[in-house]
């Protein structure tokens, strides 16, 4: 036991003594080792040319990313920015709730680094282009029932009904009619089910509708709606299913 | 019979049994893949070995939790059915064999009886999953289950607290049921027991019971439990008559750069128990009537490590254990029999369509429960080797060419108590749809 606990600290040091290669969750990746993982694991949705075309594709309904165009849902960035490589990381390590794209927290951070690094082959906006830097969230203010019935009113303001329904089930007059950049037809989330695609914390949720969805047709609202209202709005959504994890007082304010 | 044509009968049924069966597997699982659009090599660091996230997703109760599990999504035509056969050439050669006209080496070869595993499972619903693996048929049409259980998933909302019912492998450090080899040297501490103990008990072999098993996320941290009733004990038949205990835990480090990219130890250990005394009609054991139980034990532990890219990795794991059998189980002895055994293996997937693998089993008994034997009788250890190039993959099949060798020597068992050696080599077509 004693020999192996020696063989087991030297392994731990082996590995922590590597070169921190690595910069932030994401970053620093190599595109080379990136292409194994991609073609290990996520080749057969997103294609082997990244266009989302892979043999799985024709099967499910909301198609895998095309990587081509480097346009991405889920940012800490601005509307029409990329995403920053954290961005990237989380959504591929949390994976996209009720679509086909799994959560790959499993195959650990060094894989995700690497295979970041080889989607960004697939388009020239990488070269050309850099992320804007991230929004600022502020603190999240307690959950309580006044919130909620502000965040009701800056919903109602901000015409988000408009898709998302009265009741935000996803049904509001537009709701049939709308298409993502690619193409393919889109509907409005169903906001009563408790669980968004990308996160379901408060500042997950803010995101959403302060930085837009770039490709669909879910807009940015960052110039309309303040960060106190947008906090309301999120305790209104959040306000919509039991599922939702909410921030109830001081002590959970992070 | 006397001691010469029991040991034809052994010699023989030993080579029959190596030749004919291959090693029990349920391995590769296509119908998830087809399910969920991965590739094997998603769940598979090298067929039918599972990675990190094939791991995760059998702990989640073969679900990926993205809402998407229920079978009311699966699209009407899917069946969540796999089949696995593997057509091959096997030749087998023991040394050391007594026959009439002396001590010889017996050969035999030839295409293998292929065998099928049928394997079905998937969800029932969300949080309840399901394994059934019929293996046989008897003449009256009784189906000879090799896995059947229920398992109900992140019971109170948790990943800690999962519960199966029914015929299942425990949580061993690796499966034998998933084996790189194909050849019949199975991992041979899981069955390896004192020289001469009557205990039967084979880490390896599904047992009926019941396993509670927890995990984090990522499966980074696990343990797991089962209480079952040994398969295979005579003179036993109802549930609890022969109990045993199983136990295994594991902590696994990830690392985000460098060398290695992961560690996992782990502890695991088993009592279980055996019959010495049975009622017999024309000498064979009455089912039910099993008793004077006497235990069996092993500890041990296990260290793995990933070395280079993990998405291609250099896997080396190293699983050892102590046992001990009690002396009532063992013929004329006079203390209990002890033992130290385990084996290296290591697995390098040098693309993600070749593996090469090299993998080395000892057992050797530390005191021998009758002290007037040898202390080395029935040591036992093997090598085992081999590549498997698979030509083609997609999220719904698989196949692979295997070319592999192995050599199993035990001690003092063969002719004259010579050691007998048993050396197999293979060429086969694996494949999974
Ligand atoms: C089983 C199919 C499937 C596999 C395998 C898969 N994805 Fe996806 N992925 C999807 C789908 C579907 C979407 C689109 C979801 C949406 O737009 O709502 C997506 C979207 C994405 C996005 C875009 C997120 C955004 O903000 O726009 C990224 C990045 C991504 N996947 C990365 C990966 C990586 C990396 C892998 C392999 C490790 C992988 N995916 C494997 C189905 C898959
Ligand atoms: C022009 C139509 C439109 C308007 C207006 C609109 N949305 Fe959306 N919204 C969408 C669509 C389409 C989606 C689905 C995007 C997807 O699934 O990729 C969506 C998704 C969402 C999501 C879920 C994101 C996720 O990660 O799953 C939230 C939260 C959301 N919208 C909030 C709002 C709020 C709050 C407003 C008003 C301030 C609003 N939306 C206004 C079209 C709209």
């Amino acid at each position: 036991m004693k020999r192996l606990s020696i063989v087991a600290s030297a392994f731990v040091a082996l590995a922590l003594a590597a070169p921190a290669r690595a910069q932030g969750p994401g970053s620093g990746g190599d595109p080379v080792k990136g292409k194994v993982v991609y073609e290990r694991y996520c080749l057969s949705c997103h294609g082997e040319l990244g266009n989302g075309a892979g043999e799985f594709a024709e099967w499910i309904t909301t198609k895998p990313r095309d990587y081509r165009q480097g346009t991405f849902k889920w940012r800490s960035t601005p509307s029409g920015s990329l995403p920053t490589d954290a961005d990237l990381d989380k959504t591929i390590r949390d994976g996209i709730y009720g679509t086909f794209m799994p959560t790959w927290y499993a195959i650990g951070e060094h894989n995700r680094r690497d295979v970041i690094a080889y989607i960004k082959t697939f388009s020239a906006r990488w070269k050309t282009d850099k992320p804007q830097p991230s929004i600022v969230i502020p603190a999240e203010p307690p959950y309580s029932d006044a919130s909620v019935k502000r965040g009701r009113a800056v919903y109602e303001k901000s015409n988000c009904a408009q898709c998302h329904g009265q009741d935000a089930l996803g049904d509001g007059p537009s709701a049939h009619e709308l298409k993502d950049d690619w193409g393919n037809p889109i509907v409005p989330y169903d906001l009563t089910q408790g669980h968004i695609k990308c996160g379901d914390t408060g500042s997950d949720i803010y995101r959403v509708f302060i930085t837009g969805l770039n490709g669909t047709p879910m807009p940015s609202f960052t110039d309309s709606i303040s960060p106190e209202e947008a906090w309301d709005l999120v305790h209104y959504i959040q306000s919509l299913s039991a599922l939702y994890p909410k921030n109830y007082g001081p002590a959970a304010a992070k | 019979m006397t001691r010469t044509a029991k040991l034809v009968t052994t010699a023989c049924g030993v080579l029959t049994t190596i030749a004919l069966l291959a090693p029990p597997r349920a391995g590769a699982f296509p119908a998830f893949a087809r399910k969920y659009g991965l590739r094997c090599t998603a769940c598979h660091e090298s067929w039918p070995k599972l990675n990190d996230f094939g791991r995760a997703f059998r702990d989640n109760g073969y679900q990926l939790l993205m809402g998407k599990d229920d079978t009311i999504f699966e699209t009407p035509g899917y069946w969540p059915v796999s089949v696995r056969i593997t057509p091959q050439y096997t030749y087998t050669q023991v040394t050391n064999q007594p026959t009439d006209q002396g001590t010889k080496n017996l050969g035999s070869g030839g295409v293998g009886q292929v065998g099928m595993d049928l394997l079905m499972g998937g969800v029932l619903f969300q949080n309840v999953s399901f394994l059934v693996v019929p293996t046989g048929f008897a003449p009256d049409g009784a189906v000879f289950l090799e896995s059947a259980w229920v398992r109900f998933d992140n019971l109170f909302g948790t990943s800690w607290a999962n519960l199966k019912l029914g015929r299942h492998e425990v949580d061993l450090p690796v499966s034998a049921h998933r084996p790189w080899n194909l050849t019949g040297t199975p991992y041979l501490i899981y069955s390896f027991h004192a020289n001469g103990s009557a205990s039967n008990y084979d880490m390896g072999e599904n047992q009926w019971g019941v396993e509670y098993m927890g995990h984090d996320r990522g499966s980074l941290n696990r343990v797991a439990v089962s209480v079952f009733n040994v398969q295979n004990s005579p003179g036993t038949e109802n549930f609890w008559s022969t109990p045993g205990l199983y136990g295994h835990a594991t902590h696994e480090w990830t690392f985000g750069s460098g060398a290695v990219s992961a560690l996992k130890l782990g502890v695991f250990g088993s009592y279980t128990t055996w019959p010495t005394t049975s009622f017999t009609s024309g000498g064979t054991p009455i089912p039910g009537t099993g008793g004077n139980l006497y235990p069996s034990e092993k500890i041990g532990g296990e260290a793995q490590v990933w070395f280079g890219p993990p998405a291609t990795p250099l896997h080396l794991i190293v699983v050892f254990a102590h046992g001990e059998d009690d002396k009532a189980l063992i013929p004329n002895a006079t203390q209990n029999g002890t033992f130290n055994g385990g084996f290296a293996e290591l697995g390098w997937t040098i693309t993600l369509k070749n593996l090469v693998f090299f993998r080395y089993d000892l057992c050797k008994n530390s005191q021998q429960g009758d002290p007037t034997l040898p202390q080395d009788l029935n040591d036992q250890n093997a090598i085992t080797f081999g590549w498997r190039h698979t030509f083609q993959f997609s999220n719904r099949s698989e196949y692979a060419l295997v070319a592999e060798y192995s050599t199993w020597q035990t001690m003092g068992m063969g002719a004259n108590g010579l050691n007998t050696r048993t050396n197999q080599y293979l060429v086969g077509i694996d494949f999974a749809y």
